[in-house]
């Protein structure tokens, strides 16, 4: 009896055994390589209006989603004509089918509703062949005087859930505002949004000013000023617009200062008896410290993203390179060794290249390299380029471009770190040595 | 005596001399100065107090001028306006520069008629007088190229050929010929045929494509091809046992319906490629972050019997790179590609061999995709 039992249930065990190996049929393994590289079609139906007169407002607000992400190179809105159908209302179900047909991917919907002063934007963002929406719906509230900056907010966020790192919308530049010829220029501080809109200046052109650099947390702007005849670095507090002037001994000339990314130590660069080097200066202590110590030029430091180390320019090998070496001045190893010169270098936010300025064969790039050096490559070219600055996700990098000529002009223009997308800030006038703020908060 | 003794001794001598001297102090008290004051009794002072109240300080706190301070407005959040810095002092705006003048703008005067329009006399085509040089036949002309045989070489007999007809012969000698005929005949190489002339590759035609111009086929998934029955296929060997009585007349061979795959059941390289193809051609690494980029993931996934992917079926399996919001996302850029992708009909692929697609396990390495 124990033996029948013993044999059926070996049976059952070696049936199911059987089936199983048989059905259980091994993974189809590929691997996917090849793929394309283009704008991503997104739709945005013109934000509701929820409440009577907010129609202006919710055009808007639109307007300049719609311009933050095509302005960025990934996405390309579908226009509004192309539309089958829109949503009835805000939270009203959405048709993927009808999205789908005009082969959108991406579908922002929103609301806005203006009550006297008060401006209250809502949105969600769907993936549409999915048929789902993508992350949960937001709503930002301010004032009528910050629209700009909740429409920014609304595309840092779209831009954020479909690309996967943060955006930058939301975001101001310091920059030189430049006027006049050439050979008589007159040059202020002024601020932006990253777009080139609301620009007010922070200085009169009664001294010359040169290379602002924003502190990590945007409320203060390191820069270089002559109004004392000499270079001499000036920290300005952005909400009061006062500055202050960092200590210099008589004789000494002070410049390319940046900030540490606590933003409580200062680098620059130090000219003493026709000797340039870089020193650091702790703005808490006032404690100075000599980085380096070469009769070579050595100048344009920036911190890595954890401040451990610092990137800067000498010409201490003949021509002039990059360098690296610890925050303390020691342990200096070059990382630049191609043809032509290096300047200018800036450390990405990432933390993974570094942004220069190059002059190869008569012409000025911007260019990125991997923080040893290697990899390389040439973003932009043209006859004067320079002063790169990294966008706060490290994604668009900020320069000014001169062109050639008595009669030249400066401007500002950005590019994607792939070398796509050059695009042009327009600012009311010229403008040079941007430096691109963090987000707001 | 000692020193010490002598010391004190005359110490304490000279004492007792100056205090007995008086050097040094004066017996004149210094001055001073002197109020004249009265002597009252108590009820004398209760009664001139009474009825007037002490001078106290007032129990009001003092106002102490608060010092002005700088109003710092913070820094913005979402339910703030954004800051206005204000200027330091005022600056004068740089005069405008006078604007170029508009260029006119202004659209020519147009007449919309009903009338068809003008067509222009056609040009005559003419066709080009074929080139002296190439003459009328624009196919390349091979070089002459040396001859490689003196004489030219008499090609070779034909093979021998079973006979058709068997008549009126012994059965020993038809199974004789039986036998000799089923042995399998050794293929026999003809010897090349000699020409006088040869082109060498180094000789190639001038102006001759390398490659061809024509697209390339799609791989041939239609193997199982029924090919139409060959008549001439009738077995020889039964012929002539037929027509010697023995067995009865052949029938044509026939041929299987359904011929067995090249990959032997497996899924070919083909279709293998053109369903990364399909899934490629959805997979947009353009919106993509820096970071995903470099990131690869391993991602699984059941497929329907009609070519549609499982969308509840995806599963991020394993990324070798990156943080995880990097190969999140790198995930789901792949995800949406292959559910962009099926179509309405689905993915192409082999319907008779789902077993072979049912579940799939795809990597995603967007690191080539950098550099483009």
């Amino acid at each position: 009896m124990m033996n029948k039992f013993t044999i059926l249930f070996a049976a059952i065990i070696l049936a199911f055994a059987t089936i199983n190996s048989a059905s259980a049929q091994e993974p189809l393994r590929l691997t996917l390589r090849d793929g394309v590289i283009e704008a991503l079609p997104f739709a945005l139906p013109t934000f509701q209006a929820e409440v009577v007169g907010s129609e202006d407002m919710a055009l808007d607000i639109s307007k300049v989603i719609i311009e933050d992400l095509n302005g960025t190179g990934l996405f390309r809105q579908i226009s509004s004509s192309a539309f089958i159908s829109r949503p009835a209302s805000f939270g009203s179900v959405i048709s993927f089918p009808d999205w789908r047909a005009i082969n959108a991917q991406a579908l922002v919907t929103g609301a806005v509703a203006v009550s006297g002063n008060q401006v209250t934007v809502k949105f969600r963002l769907y993936d549409v062949f999915s048929g789902a929406e993508m992350g949960e719906g937001l709503q930002f509230a301010g004032t009528a005087d910050g629209w700009r900056r909740m429409a920014h907010k609304v595309s840092d966020v779209v831009y954020s859930r479909i690309t996967g790192e943060a955006g930058y919308f939301d975001s101001r530049v310091v920059y030189v505002a430049e006027t006049g010829p050439k050979n008589d220029r007159a040059k202020r501080l002024a601020i932006m949004d990253y777009d080139g809109v609301n620009v007010q200046y922070l200085t009169d052109s009664s001294a010359i000013v040169l290379a602002p650099r924003f502190s990590p947390s945007g409320d203060r702007i390191l820069y270089t000023s002559y109004e004392s005849g000499f270079p001499r670095i000036n920290i300005l507090d952005v909400a009061t617009v006062s500055h202050q002037q960092m200590p210099t001994a008589s004789g000494e000339m002070a410049f390319s200062p940046r900030f540490s990314r606590d933003g409580w130590q200062v680098v620059y660069s130090l000219a003493n008896g026709g000797n340039t080097d870089i020193y650091r200066t702790d703005l808490v202590t006032g404690q100075n410290m000599r980085l380096t110590n070469t009769p070579a030029i050595e100048t344009a430091p920036s911190f890595s993203p954890n401040g451990s180390q610092i990137v800067f320019e000498s010409d201490r090998s003949g021509t002039q390179q990059l360098y690296i070496m610890s925050s303390n001045g020691v342990e200096t190893q070059r990382i630049s060794f191609g043809n032509g010169r290096y300047g200018t270098p800036v450390w990405s936010p990432r933390g993974d290249l570094i942004a220069f300025t190059k002059q190869n064969a008569g012409r000025f790039h911007i260019g990125v390299m991997r923080t040893d050096g290697t990899e390389e490559r040439l973003l932009t070219s043209s006859f004067l380029d320079e002063g790169p600055t990294w966008s706060p996700n490290g994604r668009v990098i900020m320069f000014a471009r001169e062109t050639q000529g008595s009669d030249g002009t400066t401007g500002l223009y950005s590019v994607d770190i792939t070398g796509r997308n050059l695009r042009e800030v327009i600012t009311p006038q010229g403008g040079s040595d941007p430096s691109w703020g963090p987000l707001q908060r | 005596m000692s020193i010490g003794t002598t010391l004190s001794g005359t110490g304490h001598v000279a004492l007792v001399v100056w205090m007995v001297v008086g050097w040094g102090m004066s017996s004149d008290p210094p001055p001073f100065e002197v109020m004249d004051v009265s002597v009252v009794s108590g009820l004398e002072f209760a009664a001139l107090t009474q009825g007037v109240q002490p001078d106290l300080p007032s129990s009001e706190p003092v106002a102490i001028e608060i010092p002005v301070v700088d109003q710092t407005p913070s820094i913005l959040v979402e339910q703030t306006p954004p800051e206005v810095a204000e200027l330091p002092q005022p600056v004068i705006p740089p005069a405008a520069e006078t604007p170029p003048e508009a260029p006119d703008l202004t659209a020519p005067e147009t007449s919309v008629t009903d009338a068809a329009p003008e067509i222009p006399d056609m040009p005559q085509i003419i066709n080009p007088e074929p080139s002296a040089e190439l003459g009328s036949n624009p196919r390349p002309i091979p070089r002459v190229a040396p001859r490689v045989a003196p004489e030219i070489i008499a090609p070779p007999e034909p093979d021998a050929t079973v006979a058709p007809e068997v008549a009126q012969a012994a059965i020993e000698e038809v199974k004789a010929t039986i036998e000799k005929i089923t042995e399998p005949a050794e293929e026999t190489t003809a010897p090349e045929a000699a020409a006088n002339q040869i082109v060498t590759e180094a000789e190639e035609p001038t102006f001759a494509p390398e490659i061809s111009s024509r697209p390339k086929t799609r791989s041939q998934q239609a193997a199982a091809v029924v090919e139409p029955p060959n008549e001439s296929a009738v077995d020889p060997v039964a012929a002539a046992l037929a027509a010697a009585g023995l067995v009865e007349t052949p029938t044509p061979t026939q041929t299987p319906t359904v011929t067995p795959r090249l990959s032997d059941g497996q899924l070919s390289d083909g279709d293998k490629s053109g369903f990364l193809r399909q899934i490629g051609n959805c997979w947009n690494v353009g919106p993509t972050s820096t970071g995903a980029l470099n990131t690869i993931v391993e991602m699984s996934f059941s497929m329907t019997p009609d070519g549609r992917p499982v969308e509840g079926s995806f599963e991020l399996l394993s990324s070798s790179s990156g943080n995880s919001n990097d190969a999140i996302t790198a995930y789901e850029a792949a995800r949406r590609a292959i559910i962009r992708c099926k179509g309405d009909a689905g993915y192409d692929l082999p319907r008779d061999q789902y077993a072979q697609w049912q579940n799939v396990i795809l990597t995603v390495d967007p690191t080539a995709m950098r550099n483009r």
